[in-house]
């Protein structure tokens, strides 16, 4: 009887709910027994690092228990803390389960807000010609002599003062009709083309959101419409990335059910809505003042976005549901902006090639009479070669990996704070700078690029990326061999901070993708190396880099007559460019038209140019 | 040192020019293919061993995959006239769905090298186009290769067509690929799977050169 009764108390607390306090932040949330931590942070919405998606294999998500209960730990996830040097306590988010109330402590790796964000995308230089038009007008009251409808007063005042007289609106407008016209008033009135999109007070132009939605991160630019003034910019990071830290991921994640579909367009929507409403507090605007959107990003972002089909983008030949470009109303979206406003989608141009390549070109490479080779880093790099003699842009896309976001190197880590980004060589001695000049506690992608630089200059790796075991920093680590790029008593996590020989490996595999890719571009369009006299590298892991290390590693080729530009985020500037000027979007169509695709596994001499890539190219002496 | 010798240690040092110079002094020097490309098979051989010992890594195999591919072709006309006998014929291919091909390049290249025929279909390859090839070459093993987790389901829908075209029992299977394990072999229905491609060789040469008393 009595055993019953502690079975029916341990059954009752069962279903209570446990408090759930994530440290440093304090951040708190009540989930249920047995539910996991990963989950417990995104409901409290903390973005924790989980690379796999939460399968328990990529060991990003490690966090570490202050107090409380967890079902036990699984033997294999014990074995594999303990692998890789965790103390006792330390769990995997995403399998560790709650069985009381906790308090978690998220080490900084594991920890994805304040990693560096890039927002600039440089200047505008472009004529303005927006859709939206904004016309004052006075407006009277109703009366007894003047029975006419709130809608015909407005569409007749237009009338007097555009001579088109048939103008409609949704219902959204429509609602906010009576309001404003309850005295005599002045009010501005926002039309695209002959359809009347909201209302703002007299004097009051409309203004625009571009966004770029990145994998990482999305980045969102508040524009004067009619002057193409950057009021406000500002970017954060992609609240998917506790679903899985790879597109591959999050596409199998919303493949799965409409609701986890619906979750992942959800979030992206919610957070660009909060991007806006903080704009537009910077700006001193209203959020019903944004009469346009305009949006970029890859393929994926975009299908994940708009709840368009994914399961054909997963399956080979992966194609696109969408790529013509196309306008949803904001109101669709469950965007508070003009009732009426529009949000434009950038065409795409195929395959993992999306919008945010065609606003990269639009922004960067369309008006060059330069031959150009276009580049942008990522988990899939986009390059684009522009020879000025053809009409055509070809492009490609090469799977190179996470290797340069921090992703599949042993101690790697996205740009956030301690960080090494920077790494130099000093007296024949490796040094390194971090982001915020912390403790080091990993290494992203610049400093990996960097490193690998060093190392091929001091003669620590030859130009197989064979370690020399001799050297006194290289020693035989868990999996092989490793260098110590920075011993525990420096670091801010109180581990080693090496580069296996592994690491090695992947980054021959990623930076000969990028460099074959280049070349197989080159050979179809009968293009040689002498030929390129502009090489653009855009994106954010493009702007932090080094291009000499880039260059060094043979990353990127060494083209004899080409200047090397790094320009920010190209695809952010071809957005805003897409949202001030009709003919910047009718380019952008003409663009994704006229740009051929390239599939590398078809051109013969892909394999054996990637083949030789990843060799590093022999040293060049200070001359260059 | 023979020239079938330095043969051998330009393709161990992963030495791609000087490997194709001397085998086309080689041919010239009216030494038979077949000795050339055995001279190539115990250089890859080599660049096999050396990946084990951890001195070689996956961009090294690659490279002697590349270099072993050029010296092929160069070889390859004479080889047929001679008529030479293959290890043994395999039909390998990255199945439906997944277009990753680098891994099963290396093991293709790797199983080439160790003198097997194999027939190799690409990637993005449905059952039935396995089956139509072990039915053609008559290949008593078949290779599958993928790194998306969804391959797996196309390994086990391919195992599955086996059965039903009466083929199962006459074939061997193993898998292959990034996140293959005993479990994914178990799962999909295969004989065995490898880690790498020396490791997909030693299956081959179990199930095709069984030891002579």
């Amino acid at each position: 009887m009595q055993s019953r009764n502690v079975a029916a108390i341990n059954h009752e607390s069962g279903n209570s709910d446990c408090l759930v306090t994530f440290q440093p932040t304090g951040r708190r949330v009540e989930v249920e027994t047995g539910t996991t931590l990963l989950e417990a942070g995104r409901r409290a919405g903390l973005l924790l690092s989980a690379a796999c998606g939460g399968v328990g294999v990529c060991g990003k998500c490690c966090v570490e228990i202050l107090s409380g209960d967890l079902f036990p730990t699984e033997h294999e996830e014990r074995e594999f803390l303990s692998s890789k040097g965790y103390p006792p306590r330390a769990r995997l988010a995403c399998e560790a389960r709650v069985a009381s109330s906790v308090v978690v402590s998220i080490p900084v790796g594991s920890f994805i807000v304040g990693q560096r964000l890039q927002v600039d995308a440089q200047d505008l230089s472009i004529e303005c010609d927006p859709l939206v038009e904004s016309h004052v007008m006075k407006l009277a009251a109703h009366s007894l002599g003047d029975c006419r409808s709130s809608y015909a007063r407005v569409s007749d005042a237009l009338a007097s003062c555009t001579g088109e007289i048939d103008w409609t609106m949704r219902l959204g407008v429509s609602r906010q009709l009576a309001p404003i016209i309850q005295d005599d008033c002045t009010v501005s009135v926002y039309t695209r083309g002959t359809e009347i999109i909201g209302f703002a007070s007299p004097g009051r132009t409309p203004v625009g959101l571009a966004v770029d939605v990145g994998c990482t991160k999305i980045a969102a630019y508040l524009l004067k419409l009619d002057t193409g003034n950057q009021l406000a910019a500002a970017a954060v990071p992609n609240p998917q990335i506790p679903y899985g830290e790879d597109l591959i991921t999050r596409l199998v994640y919303a493949d799965r059910s409409r609701s986890h579909a619906k979750t992942l367009a959800s979030v992206v929507g919610q957070t660009i809505e909060s991007l806006a409403k903080n704009l537009c507090q910077d700006a001193k605007v209203e959020l019903t003042e944004i009469a346009d959107v305009c949006v970029v990003g890859n393929t994926a972002m975009m299908h994940l976005l708009l709840q368009l089909p994914v399961t054909q983008l997963l399956r080979a030949p992966f194609v696109a549901a969408l790529d013509c470009g196309i306008d949803v109303s904001a109101g669709e979206l469950d965007w508070p902006f003009a009732p009426g406003a529009n949000v434009h989608v950038l065409p795409s141009i195929g395959g993992f090639v999306g919008a945010d390549h065609v606003a990269m070109i639009l922004a960067r490479i369309d008006g060059t009479n330069k031959t150009t080779i276009g580049i942008d880093i990522g988990t899939n790099t986009e390059i684009v070669l522009r020879n000025p003699k053809r009409q055509r842009f070809l492009t490609t896309s090469v799977p190179s990996g996470p290797v340069f976001e921090g992703g599949h190197i042993s101690d790697g880590m996205r740009a956030a704070s301690g960080a090494i980004d920077r790494v130099f060589i000093a007296d024949a001695e490796l040094c390194y700078a971090t982001i915020d000049a912390a403790d080091p506690v990993g290494i992203c992608g610049s400093g990996v690029l960097d490193v690998v630089a060093a190392l091929l200059r001091l003669d620590v790796i030859d130009l197989r990326g064979h370690m020399q075991r001799r050297h006194p920093r290289v020693r035989s680590g868990k999996c092989g061999l490793e260098y110590l790029v920075v011993p525990a008593a420096e670091t801010g996590h109180g581990r080693d901070i090496v580069l296996t020989q592994q690491d090695i490996t992947q980054i021959q595999l990623a930076k000969a993708a990028i460099c074959a890719g280049i070349e197989t571009l080159m050979d179809s369009e009968g293009i040689k190396p002498l030929d390129v006299e502009q090489v653009i590298v855009a994106g954010a892991f493009g702007s932090y880099l080094d291009l000499k290390s880039a260059i060094d590693i043979g990353m990127l080729p060494r083209f004899p007559n080409a200047q090397y530009l790094q320009v920010g985020n190209a695809a952010g500037a071809g957005a805003k460019m897409c949202l001030v000027s009709r003919s910047a979007r009718e380019r952008a169509r003409i663009i994704a038209k006229a740009a051929t695709r390239i599939e590398l596994k078809k051109c013969a001499g892909f394999d054996g140019a990637m083949a030789r890539a990843t060799r590093f190219p022999k040293f060049q002496h200070s001359n260059s | 040192m023979s020239t079938l010798d330095e043969i051998k240690n330009a393709l161990a040092e992963l030495n791609e020019d000087e490997a194709l110079k001397l085998v086309s002094s080689a041919l010239a020097a009216k030494l038979a293919a077949f000795e050339i490309l055995k001279a190539c098979q115990e250089g890859m051989a080599e660049v096999g061993r050396r990946f084990e010992c951890q001195d070689y890594f996956v961009s090294d195999l690659m490279m002697s995959g590349e270099i072993f591919k050029q010296i092929s072709a160069v070889l390859e006309p004479e080889l047929k006239a001679g008529g030479t006998q293959s290890a043994g014929k395999i039909v390998l291919g990255t199945v439906k769905g997944d277009i990753h091909d680098i891994g099963k390049d290396i093991v293709v290249n790797m199983l080439k090298s160790a003198n097997f025929e194999v027939i190799d279909l690409g990637v993005d390859v449905p059952p039935e186009k396995f089956i139509v090839a072990l039915r053609e070459t008559g290949a008593t093993v078949l290779g599958m290769s993928g790194l998306l987790t969804l391959a797996f389901d196309s390994m086990k829908t391919t195992v599955q067509a086996l059965q039903t075209a009466g083929l199962r029992e006459k074939v061997k299977i193993m898998v292959g690929g990034g996140p293959v394990d005993g479990n994914v072999c178990r799962f999909v229905g295969a004989d065995d799977w490898g880690a790498d491609a020396q490791h997909a060789v030693r299956l081959a040469k179990g199930w095709l050169q069984p030891i002579h008393p």
